[in-house]
């Protein structure tokens, strides 16, 4: 085995990717109505019946919406979304559980893409970043990152689950893209990083 | 260390191993390098070529728009190869970027010496159910044969915010001239830029594994070329940034040696001179060599290294723009070009978007130089070729390292 070896894409299979566009977006759009609903009043059915009908046949025009203006949600959100039903549905709280370094991770990880995307290296550093996420060397890092926040931070049981969750899914099949990247980030997730950050500091400041 | 954090720990390291054994599993048994012509010396390149036939390609009927053609020379083991040489794709509807646009083919018959009756390949209606996704408009085609001769077509496909946010799906043969979607490129990340922007526009340079470098581009204010290397079965293998310029698109790339490539480039900048880009290691890293000495008002060129061993460009020249297009030609190493009129025409006339291949000159013609095919937009109403033979007779054998 060579290093040459290890720097190809992997992408997913193309059968899994219109079922993978329909299932991850009714998980998404479900997990969304549910947070803001039961919020007001404790009821199931409004995200269910999303959910249900975003996955009937001939229902793709809601799905594909979605992804004409998104793509396909990363793992990292599918994984939210799957955390809202299960909390609704064992009548937990919800619970921000995203480490602080991962977040300040998630959020540098974002600009250095967009830095990235508009090719705005500096010359003596021409970084191909959204190249390198589909090399091992991307899931390498990735994973050394996320030993190193195992065995440095305070991390609960169920951030631990979804992140081997999130990258065992990744390597067997390198959904959404093949890009490791886009298998931790998204707008949305980058976004609520962003928050995430904004609200640390605030607290901190307040106290 | 928490019993979560140590068993998560192990776990990582399992997901590292698996990666890594599927991975090997799939990996390409050696790196790939360019195919480029045997041509034991550069210096005697034959440049002159005549033109022994041209014309309009038939459009689909009542269709009064067209643009962005590509040629692909039907290999031998394509099931049409017999009795077709070669098949043109563009796309064609009431006007560009209109709802109707569809990306039409027609092939070219070896025996009528003329065009078969053209016929739509990809709609984007089919394209939107087969990725599950709404597409607004379709664009540019790109068409490719892999290593077993099955064609590809590589398709701009619009999201919101119309060209500026285009996707690049990838379509394969199943039947001749029937395609089916494979999926959507994944070009640029999901953070920031919704893996849009990106477009394809110039035909792929082959390579010796039976795969091939597709050059594409991004394009949202800024714009730059890309590179993806696809595998003998059509698979995307990497990507690469081919230059740090920032106003430069539509890359066309040519081999001068297996592993010295270059890619010329639309120029989008006041400079408005061809842009430059080159590898020494079989595309693995690109720096900008500066501009060529031709000049060009920001519109599409195509360049084709040819069998006798020099280079063609056709494009158009600053100035007066898409009116004239021009043929240039050049010895590999070092470029010194020569250029020629091939259309001078009146201001609002438009011959653009140029597409260069070579085409053997029939099954049966081993001994004789391939000859050059040329298809560009006809006044955005058609599409033209033209069939260019070259007067050396000499045909070197192509290598294949």
């Amino acid at each position: 085995m060579s290093w040459t070896d290890m720097t190809h894409a992997v992408l997913p299979h193309a059968v899994f990717l219109p079922l993978w566009v329909k299932l991850s977006w009714a998980l998404v759009a479900s997990a969304v109505v549910l947070r803001l609903t039961y919020a007001l009043k404790p009821m199931l059915w409004p995200a269910a019946v999303v959910g249900v009908v975003m996955l009937l046949p001939r229902t793709e025009v809601l799905s594909g919406y979605l992804a004409l203006a998104f793509q396909t949600p990363s793992l990292v959100l599918v994984a939210w979304a799957l955390w809202c039903w299960a909390d609704v549905l064992e009548l937990r709280e919800p619970v921000v559980t995203t480490p602080l370094p991962v977040a300040l991770l998630g959020v540098l990880l974002g600009w250095a893409l967009v830095v990235d995307t508009l090719n705005d290296w500096p010359t003596f550093f021409n970084l191909q970043l959204y190249a390198l996420g589909f090399e091992a060397a991307g899931l390498w890092l990735v994973l050394a990152l996320t030993a190193a926040v195992l065995l440095w931070a305070q991390v609960s049981w169920r951030w631990v689950l979804s992140a081997v969750m999130v990258l065992a899914a990744y390597v067997l099949l390198r959904l959404p893209t093949g890009n490791v990247w886009d298998a931790v980030l998204d707008p949305f997730v980058w976004l609520a990083l962003h928050v995430q950050l904004w609200r640390t500091w605030r607290t901190t400041r307040a106290v | 260390m928490k019993t979560s954090a140590r068993l998560g720990l192990v776990l990582l390291f399992a997901v590292a191993l698996c990666d890594a054994g599927l991975r090997w599993q799939t990996a390409p048994s050696a790196v790939p390098v360019a195919v480029v012509p045997d041509v034991a010396t550069e210096g005697l390149t034959c440049a002159d070529y005549r033109v022994v036939h041209e014309g309009l390609i038939p459009m689909p009927e009542g269709v009064p728009a067209a643009h962005a053609s590509s040629l692909v020379a039907l290999p031998e083991t394509h099931p049409l190869h017999v009795h077709k040489a070669l098949a043109a794709f563009w796309f064609a509807g009431t006007r560009e970027s209109a709802a109707d646009v569809q990306i039409a083919s027609a092939t070219f018959d070896r025996e009528r010496k003329a065009w078969d009756t053209p016929q739509w390949v990809v709609n984007r209606h089919a394209v939107g159910k087969d990725l599950g996704i709404q597409i607004r408009r379709i664009g540019n085609p790109v068409a490719w044969a892999d290593a077993r001769g099955r064609l590809h077509l590589f398709v701009v496909a619009t999201g919101l915010g119309g060209w500026a946010a285009s996707r690049v799906v990838h379509l394969t043969e199943q039947a001749p001239m029937q395609f089916k979607v494979v999926r959507t490129l994944p070009l640029t990340a999901l953070v920031p830029a919704l893996n849009t922007s990106t477009l394809v526009r110039t035909v792929p340079l082959p390579l010796s594994d039976g795969g091939a470098v597709l050059p594409l581009y991004f394009e949202i204010g800024i714009k730059y070329g890309v590179a993806v290397r696809l595998s003998a079965e059509g698979e995307m293998q990497s990507i690469t940034r081919i230059t740090q310029r920032r106003e430069v698109l539509q890359p066309t790339l040519v081999a001068h040696s297996p592993t010295h490539w270059s890619a010329f480039m639309r120029d989008y900048s006041p400079t408005e001179m061809v842009a430059h880009s080159e590898t020494f290691d079989a595309g693995a890293h690109w720096q900008d060599a500066g501009n060529l000495t031709l000049s060009n008002p920001g519109a599409s060129i195509a360049a084709l290294r040819l069998s006798s061993g020099g280079l063609m460009l056709a494009h158009n020249p600053a100035g007066r723009g898409r009116e004239v297009l021009l043929l240039s030609t050049s010895a590999n190493q070092p470029l010194s070009w020569t250029t020629r009129t091939l259309i001078d025409g009146v201001k609002a006339d438009e011959y653009s978007y140029p597409t260069l291949i070579e085409v053997p000159q029939g099954p049966a013609a081993k001994n004789t130089a391939p000859d050059v095919w040329l298809s560009y937009t006809h006044m955005r109403k058609a599409i033209a070729f033209k069939q260019l033979r070259s007067n050396c007779s000499a045909r070197p054998a192509r290598s294949q390292p």
